[in-house]
């Protein structure tokens, strides 16, 4: 006899956001969500360490996210400034 | 009603062993369709439906979207398969629920409920399901 079984399904996690995209924290707490997982029936001591790097890793992720924001905003202004559409290029420079 | 649960279709197990649904890289498509809190999704539901699915608003289109799958593995003796998180941009959406169906296998067979456990809302803004990690005790779809 053979037992195959499926597993419970867990509810999903939903993040959401109002009049824009989500949030550099949201996006590092999910992208680190799928870095790192830390069991919560692992050793103490292990647990107390990975949960430490965990958070380096959130800010870490966090830091760099802030830099993407802005190196694409840069980018966005440079195309509409090329393309004669200065005060779209001023709008998003007040962003 | 309202959503109530999140579970797998009986029917759904009986469409695994009749091999109806292919879950690698290049198999069937399956799609997430997001509902309001009308609707009322049990272990007997078999298929997509359009009744008390949300409206479209942003990338949201009637019948949801398209899941990225990741190709079934093994972790330990247990066999999971995982979805990549799902977002719809731009949309106002008040969901409480989603279901989970093949969008190729005929009559877009059901595959998982998944409940929000309340109303979940955007504005103008990002709604994006997560899914949880590809683990023997966490994937979306696990077969021990």
């Amino acid at each position: 006899m053979f037992d195959l079984k499926l597993g419970e399904i867990h509810n999903p996690i939903i993040k959401t956001s109002d009049f824009g995209g989500l949030s550099c924290e949201d996006l590092a707490e999910l992208c680190t969500d799928k870095i790192i997982g830390v069991a919560e029936n692992a050793p103490p001591a292990i647990r107390e360490q990975a949960k430490f790097f965990r958070e380096r890793v959130q800010k870490a992720v966090f830091e760099y996210l802030k830099q993407a924001k802005r190196a694409e905003r840069a980018t966005c202004i440079q195309i509409c400034a090329q393309g004669g559409e200065h005060d779209a290029a001023n709008l998003l420079r007040r962003v | 009603m309202a959503f109530t649960t999140t579970v797998m279709p009986t029917s759904f197990k009986v469409e695994i062993l009749k091999a109806v649904h292919n879950f690698s890289t290049g198999g069937n498509t399956f799609k997430l369709a997001l509902y309001n809190n009308s609707a009322s999704f049990t272990a007997a539901t078999t298929a997509y439906t359009t009744t008390n699915e949300v409206a479209a608003s942003g990338s949201y289109a009637a019948g949801g979207g398209t899941l990225s799958k990741v190709t079934p593995t093994s972790t330990g003796t247990t066999a999971v398969t995982d979805f990549a998180d799902l977002s719809f941009t731009t949309a106002t959406i008040t969901a409480f629920g989603a279901l989970i169906y093949n969008d190729t296998a005929t009559g877009n067979p059901a595959v998982a409920v998944l409940n929000f456990g309340g109303a979940k809302t955007s504005t103008a803004g990002t709604f994006t399901v997560v899914f949880p990690a590809k683990t023997a005790t966490g994937a979306i779809i696990r077969i021990a």
